[in-house]
């Protein structure tokens, strides 16, 4: 079997030209396997992780009807919102803060926008989001009548630090607005958040006249178990059948019919690279083996069985196999160690068609170390099995009639 | 355009009527906005409206018919142009509704829909209804043009309340002699200009005197003029002129 390989080796570099080509082939489709493998899977962690730790903490409880209809009379009443607290009492989180959403008006001396407005408790909303991670310029917020804006935001209503805008409401009394200073800026890198403003839970109750919330936001300490913790959130909230507890997919629905099989919609790109990489490695296996006919011929009729001529062309094509993917899996397995750390930043495309999806404006790729055995086994495989034809050809080569042809 | 601001501003222009009246004393300028807010607000009020706004170099032209009482109710029914016509706006305090015949009924509108820019591009009517001038700002007096001053007047800076919904860091606003509204100038908190609304072509009604004329300039250069056509004060309007039946009506 050495001396075999040994052979396989050296007329592997007999022509170093075709060998090169056959690796590259062979690289190529390793990359692209991996690389699509990682960013998609990154793609959805990337998106589940941004939302959880910048938007709606690991899950969040609500009433039953707001899911459906997230309007201000499906809000938490204060009672509700007391017995959801009560209820996660003593389950190990890291935190639970109230939260009240409204739509509203966003005024400046330069023009108007619509806006998610958020109140949040300042120091709960630090146990179940980094958003004071998030702001870039001025401070977090302190107190009533001071609001967080998005850069993006700002930068829209040309509104800057210290400067105040105007929030109206249309609550249950009716239109209200009054004012607020911008103390600080962040920025989000889910897109949905950049149409958020941000100020205490009181404002937002003041001008809403709504004095609960509309959802009681929980988070999770590193390590424990989501689903763990929802399953047992459940349970505690099972007997109040006008809360529920709402996990990531019913928070970002779009993103269930987004995420769900996106590794399996793959595989027919995966067949459609190997295939061609088989190909390539297929059709140039097979021209060497043409061009080689003479010499199987003599061979065989030294007494090398014809087996072993298979076997040798198997080899030359497995080692091609085994090059390329070396060398294609490890750039790519490079480059998703590297996307892994510095994302990909796809802010104008997600901010123009999938803001609506939760979708972060930089990726960081998956770098699994289940990609590469997938991508290894698959692009081998397409080898061994490329090179299948041109082995049988030389398995059924008669001496005679090799060296006469060749 | 924004339609909705076509309601708004003409809730602003019909509130802007100015008594005649000698010249007194000098005021200070808290006495002197008492004096323009006495003048304001007829209580009931019919008219023609001609409006021209201009956004982004394109001109927009309507016409309109508007039945006002004090600053709750209002009826705005569109004659021109041809596409809009027929269509109109019903306000009753913070309910607003609009019809257009091609719907066939009235649909109503969020009341925050009352805080949006006036003619698509310039104030709101918290900007210019009378009543904020009072309500949210601080009237400085340090920058009175004496009444004698020919054409006479005065110019009152304006700074906002600290808690007061407003977005401007300062007005100017200029009034007559007469304590009527002649120009008010919006400041950004940076102290840059945003827009100028100036009142003009006084008409004088009775023992009042009425701008026919309003216009609005924006810093980035969109415009709206106003023109009040055939205007009559005191009709004799009551609450229930103002129904959805009439906005659908016609009538």
């Amino acid at each position: 079997m050495t001396g075999l390989l040994r052979m396989a080796w050296r007329n592997l570099w007999r022509h170093p030209q075709r060998t090169v080509l056959m690796t590259g082939i062979v690289a190529f489709g390793s990359l692209v396997i991996l690389v699509l493998f990682g960013i998609v899977d990154g793609f959805v962690s990337s998106m589940t992780a941004a939302q959880v730790a910048e938007n709606h903490g690991s899950f969040q409880v609500r009433t039953a009807a707001y899911g459906a209809d997230p309007a201000l009379e499906n809000a938490l009443s204060s009672e509700q919102l007391a017995r959801a607290e009560e209820a996660l009492v003593g389950m190990g989180l890291s935190g639970i803060a109230p939260r009240l959403e409204v739509g509203a008006m966003l005024r400046s001396a330069y023009g108007t926008d619509g806006v998610v407005l958020r109140g949040i408790d300042p120091v709960a909303e630090r146990s179940v989001t980094r958003l004071p991670e998030l702001v870039v310029a001025g401070r977090y917020l302190a107190g009533s009548g001071e609001v967080l804006l998005s850069t993006a935001l700002a930068g829209e209503l040309d509104v800057r630090l210290g400067e105040r805008v105007v929030v109206v409401v249309s609550g249950r009394a009716g239109a209200k607005s009054r004012a607020s200073v911008a103390v600080g800026l962040f920025r989000p890198t889910v897109v949905e958040l950049e149409r958020a403003a941000i100020v205490p839970l009181d404002d937002v109750r003041e001008l809403s006249g709504i004095p609960g919330a509309t959802a009681l936001v929980v988070g999770l300490p590193r390590g424990a178990s989501l689903e763990r913790a929802i399953a047992e959130a459940r349970r505690r909230l099972v007997a109040d059948r006008d809360l529920a507890v709402a996990d990531y997919f019913d928070l970002n629905p779009l993103a269930r019919v987004m995420i769900s099989g996106s590794t399996v919609k793959l595989i027919p790109f995966v067949i459609m690279i190997s295939l061609l990489a088989g190909f390539g490695v297929a059709n140039t296996t097979l021209y060497s083996v043409i061009e080689r006919t003479r010499e199987f011929g003599v061979m065989t009729a030294l007494g090398m069985s014809r087996r072993a001529l298979a076997g040798i062309v198997l080899l030359e094509s497995t080692l091609v196999g085994a090059m390329g993917f070396a060398i294609g899996g490890g750039i790519g397995y490079a480059g998703l160690l590297y996307l892994g750390r510095n994302g990909l930043d796809f802010s104008s495309f997600v901010r123009e068609v999938s803001g609506s999806l939760g979708m972060p404006t930089v990726i960081y790729a998956a770098a699994s170390g289940w990609y590469w055995v997938a991508a290894f086994s698959v692009v081998v495989f397409t080898a061994l099995v490329a090179a299948w034809y041109p082995a049988r050809r030389a398995n059924r080569l008669e001496p005679v009639t090799a060296i006469h042809e060749g | 355009m924004t339609r909705l601001s076509v309601l708004v501003a003409i809730l602003v222009i019909v509130t802007s009527v100015g008594a005649v009246s000698g010249q007194e004393e000098p005021l200070d300028a808290e006495a002197i906005l008492e004096r323009v807010r006495a003048t304001l607000g007829a209580e009931s009020f019919h008219a023609r409206v001609e409006l021209e706004i201009t956004i982004s170099g394109t001109t927009y032209r309507y016409l309109m018919e508007v039945w006002t009482l004090g600053e709750d109710r209002a009826l705005v029914r569109i004659l021109e142009p041809e596409v809009d016509a027929g269509s109109g706006y019903l306000q009753v305090g913070d309910d607003l509704w609009y019809y257009s015949p091609t719907v066939g009924t009235a649909v109503a509108l969020p009341a925050i829909g009352l805080t949006q820019a006036l003619f698509g591009a310039g104030p709101s009517l918290g900007d210019l209804a009378p009543g904020t001038l009072f309500r949210d700002f601080d009237a400085h007096a340090e920058a009175i043009l004496g009444p004698t001053d020919e054409p006479g007047g005065y110019l009152l800076t304006l700074v906002p309340r600290p808690e007061a919904p407003v977005v401007y860091g300062k007005l100017e606003v200029t009034v007559t002699a007469d304590y009527v509204l002649s120009e008010i100038v919006y400041y950004d908190q940076r102290g840059g200009v945003v827009r100028a609304v100036t009142f003009g072509e006084p008409l004088r009604v009775g023992d009042v005197l009425f701008p026919t004329e309003v216009v609005v300039v924006d810093a980035n250069g969109d415009r709206a003029i106003q023109r009040i056509l055939d205007p009559e004060f005191e009709i004799g309007l009551d609450a229930s002129f103002f129904t959805v039946e009439r906005l659908e009506g016609g009538k």
